[in-house]
């Protein structure tokens, strides 16, 4: 507990962007922001849930959108079929992500090669995202679904009935900041506890960490669920936010590559790395707005550049000497 | 009737699967040597199969020429490309991570070029030669044996080049052990240079084999970079006899698989494959087992 | 002037320092020895004099020129040549390939092959072997290619790290006499060698390394008479 509390301390970055999006609506009411703000808070969710195994511990995957994709036709199906209600089918939603999470781990966590884990996790989303494609029956394909039913509305004391309507956009944000607050504090827990050092130590020197009886694949695979059930959970999120899930939107490449860029402009490996890196890309590209044709090149060109010159993210302009961050 | 069939469809993957070897050997050159993967492999595959399309679609240029000026054009892309993105990562840490990046990053930018120079459309190359082959029943274009020709002459070049000439021993040398081949004299930056714009001269080779056959568009690149993945898991990382079988295997069950179900699912098959096989033998049908 | 110089060389292992202040000397034609238990730096030596390593400070000259900043694959022209720990061969590679490497540098294929011949003479087994697997050998063959590979390179300066290692005592006597005999020609030689006793029997001086800093210098008589050196690295 003494970890945790102290932990948060350190992460006075984090608490404070957080405690400032709890102000936002107050002053910002252009829906088109909002549902920015929305967008990042999302991504930075999903981004942060990749971090979580790449930068903590040090295994790049290349197919979270796979997790991502899966939590949020699961919540959709369930509920436009089964007719649940989304706040029950979203953790449907991310249960489901955890167990494909705890599937492709299990192979994935044996392979030590950096190329063999990248390309069998893209395997793994190709797959995914072709059989969604290829069952319309049961998930009406390429063109996609529709009509996704929104969050049921629930009575907050004090404040009256919270709906989820075309206009309520307010409402979204706050449970999108909900739900970014709280896989924020998951991820922050799991990394200052036991877990993230173990996960560091392994990421630092998996032999050294094997050998003072760090079983590796423990906690690589309890990164790996966690990081997955999150994702998921953001894309259940999404898919009751849109209304509309389409394999492309879902479960493609795209939604990696932005992933990398966010976490690549943020910081790699650090907790407020991704959270920054989704804001900063979403806003910055809105602010190029004549390049929104140009958007994936831009991708491809942060890619580049950070990489080369910026690899540990706008969080390394914070640190006055590179060094392995918590 | 339906042995004809089947061998015409076994020929079409074996000529197919030729080029896949090509594509796939390019990728694991380039493992071999520099330990990296090259996510704009595709892209490489993707120009060249355009300039083959200006050089003899638009300009009328014959296609053999045509051809030696796309391999070549992309050979000098490709040793631009590791110069300015590749170079500096390979000695700094985790570059296993970062090159793979720079090479998606880069893989988004001329993919995206394409598209925006030549727009979506799927271009079409007319066939090389034309005509049909006549045997036992079977008919085969002209266009696929000069593909299989020239894909076995390429194979057997390389072959001949890594095993009896300097460059190939120095490469080889790199490959195997690098420290030991930069204390006898080989400058393994150089070869890092060379390898990855031979890597995309074959690529570029097959594109303008393929050309007639898949027509052009930007997005070509994607589709044969996913199976050459395939390909270079299935055959070993760093195995070039690996790379070869595994092309020439990937394509038959391709053709065989297109018999029996419809194409969106051959993709899925092929890729499961690839998942089980790692499960079992993650270092492939020919790599070489990594000792961790 | 000596054929190889090393002037207060410091190198470090990101922020571990591993050779502290090292001074050293190889005169044309002498076998140098430089012993020391595991970890006190002579492989990080060898490394560093022949590129793979960087130093951070001092001076490496070779024939007169400053050396210490040139990247490895340059050395080798120069006359230097390095076996490295563990011999480093070419696994899949023939004995004869892992020869033609080590003329790499030669000017046409007849040369090599006229080196391959001089080369095989000194190590008969080795033609024996010619289109094995360099991983197929033995150890005593896998060191003998490894120094007939540098042999082929035709260098100025033999440097060897820890050639007895995992050999049986007859095998190494073969590889100590080849070098003696190689040494009689004029090529200099520095051993690296954590086997004390075969290295002060071997070189005329010799060095010895603690903790990456020389702590003792001089004739090979020298060292032998030494209590502590007898007590601590002979065994004696």
């Amino acid at each position: 507990m003494a970890l945790w509390t102290g932990a948060w301390s350190r992460h006075g970055g984090i608490v404070a962007i957080l405690g400032v999006l709890c102000l936002v609506p107050l002053f910002v009411h252009n829906p088109y922001l909002l549902h920015l703000f929305i967008l990042s808070m999302l991504y930075a969710m999903l981004a942060g849930s990749w971090n979580l195994i790449n930068g903590y511990a040090g295994i790049f995957t290349f197919g979270h959108q796979a997790f991502f994709g899966l939590g949020a036709y699961t919540s959709a199906l369930l509920a436009m079929d089964a007719g649940l209600s989304p706040w029950i089918t979203l953790w449907f939603g991310g249960c489901v992500a955890a167990l494909a999470g705890l599937a492709i781990g299990l192979p994935v966590l044996r392979i030590r090669s950096v190329a063999h884990v990248a390309i069998v996790t893209l395997a793994f989303a190709v797959i995914v995202q072709a059989v969604v494609s290829n069952l319309p029956d049961l998930t009406r394909g390429t063109l996609g679904l529709a009509g996704i039913p929104a969050f049921t509305a629930f009575a907050l004391p004090g404040i009256g009935m919270v709906s989820f309507g075309a206009g309520d956009q307010v409402a979204y944000y706050y449970v999108a900041l909900v739900f970014l607050t709280f896989s924020m504090a998951f991820v922050i827990w799991l990394v200052s506890g036991r877990t993230g050092l173990a996960l560091k130590a392994i990421r630092d020197a998996e032999e050294a960490a094997d050998s003072l009886g760090v079983d590796p694949t423990r906690y690589k695979l309890i990164a790996f669920v966690a990081s997955s059930f999150i994702a998921g959970i953001a894309g259940a999120y999404y898919a009751h936010y849109l209304h509309i899930l389409t394999p492309d939107s879902a479960i493609g490449v795209s939604i990696m590559i932005t992933i990398l860029v966010m976490t690549l402009v943020g910081g790699v490996g650090t907790t407020i790395g991704p959270l920054v890196g989704s804001f900063v890309v979403t806003f910055g590209l809105e602010g190029l707005r004549g390049l929104g044709d140009y958007r994936l090149m831009v991708y491809g060109l942060l890619l580049v550049l950070f990489v080369t010159f910026a690899p540990r993210g706008l969080a390394q302009l914070r640190r006055a000497r590179p060094q392995l961050v918590a | 009737m339906l042995t004809q069939l089947l061998l015409a469809q076994i020929v079409n993957g074996i000529v197919v699967g030729s080029m896949y070897a090509l594509f796939a050997s390019g990728l694991t050159l380039i493992w071999g040597t520099m330990k990296m993967l090259n996510f704009a492999h595709g892209e490489f595959f993707m120009l060249a199969g355009y300039l083959v399309y200006f050089c003899y679609a638009v300009l009328g240029i014959n296609p053999a020429l045509s051809t030696v000026i796309a391999v070549v054009a992309v050979f000098l892309l490709g040793v631009v490309v590791e110069r300015t993105v590749i170079h500096h990562l390979l000695s700094r840490p985790v570059w296993q991570f970062t090159t793979i990046i720079a090479t998606l990053g880069t893989s988004i930018i001329l993919q995206n070029l394409a598209l925006h120079v030549w727009g979506p459309e799927f271009q079409n190359v007319p066939y090389f030669v034309e005509g049909m082959l006549n045997v036992f029943g079977i008919r085969i274009a002209y266009q696929r044996l000069l593909i299989l020709g020239v894909s076995c002459a390429s194979i057997v070049a390389l072959w001949f080049f890594l095993k009896h000439t300097r460059l190939g021993l120095a490469l080889r040398a790199t490959a195997q052990d690098s420290d030991a081949a930069q204390l006898y004299g080989v400058n393994i930056l150089s070869i890092y240079t060379f390898t990855f714009g031979l890597s995309a001269a074959l690529a570029a080779l097959a594109a303008a084999m393929l050309a007639p056959i898949t027509a052009v568009n930007p997005y070509m690149g994607l589709s044969p970079l996913l199976k050459g993945f395939v390909v270079v898991i299935l055959g070993g990382l760093g195995s070039f006899g690996g790379a070869i079988v595994g092309g020439v295997l990937l394509g038959v069950v391709e053709s065989l698989g297109v018999l029996f179900s419809s194409t969106e699912w051959s993709d899925v098959i092929a890729f499961t494959f690839l998942v089980l096989v790692i499960w079992v033998r993650p270092w492939g049908l020919f790599g070489v087992e990594e000792r961790s | 002037m000596p054929l190889l110089s090393l002037e207060r060389i410091s190198s470090y292992y990101g922020e571990a320092r591993a050779l502290a202040d090292v001074s050293l000397e190889v005169e044309d034609g002498e076998i140098v020895a430089v012993i020391g238990s595991n970890g006190a730096g002579k492989t990080t030596m060898l490394r560093t004099i022949s590129g793979l390593m960087h130093p951070r400070s001092g001076r490496i000259c070779f024939q007169g020129e400053a050396i210490e900043r040139t990247r490895p694959h340059q050395l080798i022209r120069r006359g230097i040549a390095h076996i490295p720990e563990g011999r480093r061969l070419f696994a899949q590679m023939t004995v004869r390939e892992n020869l033609l490497m080590g003329a790499y540098g030669a000017q046409s294929w007849k040369e090599r092959g006229q080196l391959i011949d001089e080369v095989c003479a000194l190590f008969p087994r080795l033609r024996e072997r010619i289109g094995q697997l360099a991983g197929t050998l033995s150890g005593g063959e896998r060191q003998m290619l490894a120094t007939a590979r540098a042999l082929m390179a035709r260098p100025r300066l033999l440097m060897l790290d820890e050639p007895s290692l995992g050999l049986a005592p007859k095998i190494v006597e073969t590889i100590l006499a080849i070098i003696r005999d190689v040494n009689r020609r004029g090529v200099a030689v520095l051993l690296v060698e954590q086997n004390a006793q075969l290295a002060l029997k071997t070189a005329a001086r010799a060095y010895l390394l603690e903790s990456g800093a020389v702590v003792k210098s001089g004739l090979t008589a020298e060292f032998l008479a030494d209590e502590s050196v007898r007590r601590s690295y002979l065994g004696i």
